[in-house]
């Protein structure tokens, strides 16, 4: 006779539906398991023997035989334990087979019988929501993670007799134990604040014009001119996460074990990796593969300190990314795409003592600069909407510092960046886009008209500054940016040369 | 083929290694062919050779005769010339270490026409760029050859320059003339091997070995007239070059620069020393006068700021556009400098971005890695 239960198996940032079933029939005492298992899986059968011995079960003396179906998807992870538990607690009449009716499973089990959290939870939540489950059992541990979707009761079991208790209850004593809906919190952790930062009005300009569309951004400029400082609070001007985003980036942390017991992650992810990053740690990785650094910075900002001193191979991976907006791991059984979208901001020094291109301090030579420079590619510069070069911070900058410009604290900055956004909203609202940066060649000439004078203009600039194409649209997307800033319909003339100022770095390095 | 260039050639080679006991090993032997004809036991019982030199001399021996450099040569168009030969130029033949061979593409300064040159820092400042720009055209256009080491900086500046406006220029380099060192001079080296010379005392495919270029600085200083040192740190390898020159009766000349500022400190102390101030190209012409063309001195006295676009007295239209020209005359800075000079609170910083922009297209300054400065 079969029993079955419902768990989940990983695939990505994705989940399938797996069925445990279990059989116990006569013949020899034995338990087997079969369904394209890995080791951990495998060594489920033990754990979950063991445990059900210490809960005080003594399993009939006959052959046991479980199966997790489909049968051809290879399984890894430990969150088979208590559906296969439940489902041969069932089997062997412990508990009502009825109890296991659109009921989802996930969990570890330890010898003692104690449920223990797992990863991916999310993903596997909003599974079994999708497969019309109506409750989820899972570790204490795990049940704020699984709280966040809506539309299905989330049960924690502590152990195995807790289990027994809650699978021979009636739906009602049952549902008592639900916990409730994670609230969605509203107060925001205070951050960090751009009027922190002394003087340096020409990159919080471009931060904010980045904020606003979503442009890449590369700082270039002398240590401690307050790069790593400003990008550090980038995160406080940004447009707040959507629902739909928050869900899209806590599936990513929740497989990746890093949701750290919250609920929903309800701010853009900062990612700041150490430019000694493996290609793998960036890209994602492990046999069974992982997202990596790119993609835990979805929706949010991946900021690269140092850029040049990254490998070359893994600058080099942020190509497909930045293209795409998702990563593509492949491994000899499957091949996992893990969505990667994401804000790069990048920040360098000029040259390899920091001071170029200032003769007074800088003693690097020209070909030093211009290789140190070079290490960028160039395909990864053609991604890079805005440049902006910082100077050293000026005495009569530090001094000014107290009385700070008011235009230039987060919250106002943040007030002009949701302007834009708006603006950006109301422009793409049957798109697939959201932001400025998004723009393909086919949207600039729809939504960036430019009138007679503005094209006249762009005609000269063309020539005079030998730019070219590609860099032509991006200049023009970043001008969208600023006017949606300046809330103005159309793009000017001093929006455009706003937007000049901010073109690519090998135009006017390497000019 | 011509037997004497081969010998000559291996001649040259060993000249390099040991320049003194070549000089009177040839004064003894009297050509470079009787140096070959030497054998093994001649060379053991030279009394002149010590037992390193005379490894080198046999090991040179056991190499050959380098039969492949005449077709090289031949290949590129250069031209080789000894010491022995009567066109050997006559500036270099005064000098103790002058080279035994000279190889050049192109062709070798004129014997009477006087010559400056013209060097410097290679990672110069903008004020040197455009100093080392006004040297070079004012040079073309009165007429007057520059001579210089093709290294970045000064002076390939002063080089280009100097051959865009139609001028001759000679380059004297640490390496084989066939190699183009730096890299980014060939569009240079094109121009020089049309219009005047590359010139080297190093075998042909010789590489940029760090020490031939202080060495090929005695070249630069023998070939000119009037050194000229535009920019240069306190410890600067034109010093070199100005040593040289002293020690050849050379007269140097000095850019003056700011007080305090590095890159001009070389020079500033040359000048404290009694070195001629070249603040403007007709004080270096009038000190060739005696030497050379009449028309020198119908040149009307221009003064330096004005001719290299520094001292700019036409106004820009606009209120913002004259400060910035104020702020840009005295130096140049970043688009952030520039806002905290200018020390508006009333202003953005985009609506200077803006402006700046637009000087920009219209060519009134110029942006190199973010900063901003009068173009």
């Amino acid at each position: 006779m079969v029993v079955t239960a419902a768990t989940g198996a990983l695939c990505g940032i994705d989940c399938r539906l797996i069925t445990v079933e279990v059989d116990i029939s006569n013949g020899l005492p034995q338990m087997e398991m079969v369904g394209s298992l890995s080791g951990e899986v495998r060594e489920a059968q033990m754990r979950v023997r063991v445990a059900l011995k210490n809960t005080g079960i003594a399993l009939p003396p006959q052959r046991i035989t479980v199966n997790l179906a489909p049968a051809s998807l290879h399984k890894e992870g430990t969150q088979y334990d208590l559906p296969i538990a439940a489902a041969m607690l069932a089997a062997g009449g412990f508990v009502p087979k009825d109890g296991l009716r659109d009921c989802f499973l996930a969990g570890e089990l330890g010898l003692n019988g104690e449920v223990k959290p797992v990863c991916g939870i999310l993903p596997m939540v909003l599974q079994a929501r999708e497969a019309g489950m109506k409750e989820v059992l899972m570790a204490p541990d795990n049940v704020s993670e699984g709280a966040v979707v809506s539309g299905l009761h989330i049960i924690g079991v502590r152990d195995l007799e807790e289990l027994i208790t809650i699978l021979s209850e009636d739906e009602e004593t049952r549902r008592k134990r639900c916990v409730p809906d994670e609230p969605v919190s509203d107060e925001e952790n205070p951050k960090a604040d751009f009027g922190d930062i002394y003087g340096q009005e020409g990159m919080k300009r471009a931060m904010e014009v980045a904020a606003a569309g979503f442009h890449n951004l590369l700082m270039i400029g002398p240590p401690g001119a307050g790069k790593t400082m400003a990008a550090r609070r980038l995160s406080s001007i940004l447009p707040p996460i959507t629902e739909e985003e928050a869900l899209e980036v806590s599936k990513i942390y929740s497989v990746s074990g890093r949701l750290g017991g919250g609920g929903l992650i309800r701010e853009r992810p900062f990612i700041a990796p150490h430019h000694s990053a493996t290609l793998q740690a960036l890209a994602g990785g492990g046999r069974n593969p992982k997202p990596g650094l790119i993609s835990m910075a979805h929706k949010g900002v991946l900021f690269l300190d140092e850029t040049v001193h990254f490998s070359p191979a893994a600058l080099e991976v942020l190509r497909q990314p930045l293209e795409d907006k998702k990563v593509l791991v492949a491994r000899n059984n499957a091949s996992y795409e893990f969505p990667a979208e994401f804000m790069l901001v990048a920040a360098m020094n000029p040259c390899p003592c920091g001071n170029y291109p200032d003769p007074q301090r800088c003693r690097c030579s020209r070909e030093q600069v211009q290789r140190y420079l070079g290490r960028l590619s160039g395909p990864l510069l053609d991604r890079i909407d805005l440049c902006v070069e910082l100077g050293r911070v000026e005495l009569p900058d530090y001094r000014k510092a107290g009385e700070a410009d008011p235009d230039w604290y987060s919250v106002n900055m943040r007030k002009r960046v949701l302007g834009a956004r708006r603006m950006q909203e109301l422009r793409f609202a049957g798109e697939k886009i959201c932001f400025n940066a998004q723009m393909g060649v086919k949207e600039l000439k729809r939504y960036v008209a430019l009138g007679k004078k503005e094209q006249e203009y762009m005609d000269t600039v063309y020539e005079r500054l030998h730019l070219s194409l590609r860099s032509y649209h991006r200049i023009l997307k970043v001008a969208r940016t600023i006017a949606d800033l300046d809330r103005s319909e159309n793009v000017e003339v001093g929006q455009l040369q706003e937007a000049l100022c901010y073109r690519g770095v090998e135009e006017r390095y390497w000019g | 083929m011509d037997e004497r260039l081969l010998y000559r050639l291996y001649a040259a080679q060993l000249y390099e290694v040991m320049p003194a006991v070549m000089r009177r090993m040839l004064e003894e032997y009297g050509s470079a062919e009787a140096i070959w004809n030497l054998n093994e036991k001649e060379l053991t019982d030279c009394v002149r050779l010590n037992d390193v030199q005379r490894e080198e001399f046999l090991s040179a021996k056991k190499r050959g005769l380098p039969v492949e450099m005449p077709e090289r040569m031949k290949k590129s168009g250069m031209t080789g010339i000894c010491y022995e030969d009567p066109d050997y130029p006559a500036r270099l033949r005064e000098l103790p270490d002058a080279p035994y061979m000279l190889f050049c593409l192109g062709k070798l300064p004129e014997e009477d026409r006087k010559s400056v040159a013209v060097i410097g820092t290679r990672h110069c400042s903008d004020y040197g760029r455009r100093t080392a720009e006004y040297f070079g055209r004012e040079l073309a256009v009165a007429g007057v050859p520059v001579i210089s080491g093709m290294a970045a900086g000064i002076d390939s500046i002063a080089q280009k320059a100097c051959v865009d406006h139609g001028g001759e220029s000679y380059g004297i380099l640490g390496c084989g003339v066939d190699v183009i060192y730096p890299s980014s001079n060939r569009e240079l080296y094109r121009k020089l091997t049309e219009q005047g010379g590359v010139i080297s005392e190093y075998l042909p495919g010789s590489d940029p070995l760090p020490y031939r270029f202080p060495l090929r600085n005695r070249l630069i200083s023998a070939f000119c007239d009037l050194l000229i040192v535009v920019e240069a740190r306190e410890k600067s390898g034109s010093h070199i070059t100005v040593q040289y020159a002293l020690e050849q009766g050379k007269d140097v000349y000095a850019v003056p620069g700011r007080v305090g500022d590095s890159l001009s400190t070389g020079c500033n102390r040359l000048l404290s020393q009694g070195a001629g101030v070249a603040w403007c190209v007709e004080e270096v012409l009038l000190a060739l006068k005696d030497m050379h063309q009449k028309k020198l001195l119908t040149f009307p006295l221009k003064e330096i700021g004005e001719s290299i676009g520094i001292k700019n007295h036409k106004k820009w239209p606009g209120k913002l556009q004259g400060k910035l020209q104020k702020l840009l005359n005295d130096a140049p800075g970043t688009a952030q400098e520039l806002y905290v000079r200018l020390g508006d609170p009333e202003m953005k910083i985009q609506e200077l971005l803006t402006v700046l922009m637009q000087l920009e297209i219209e060519g009134k300054v110029l942006c190199r890695g973010g900063r901003y400065e009068i173009g």
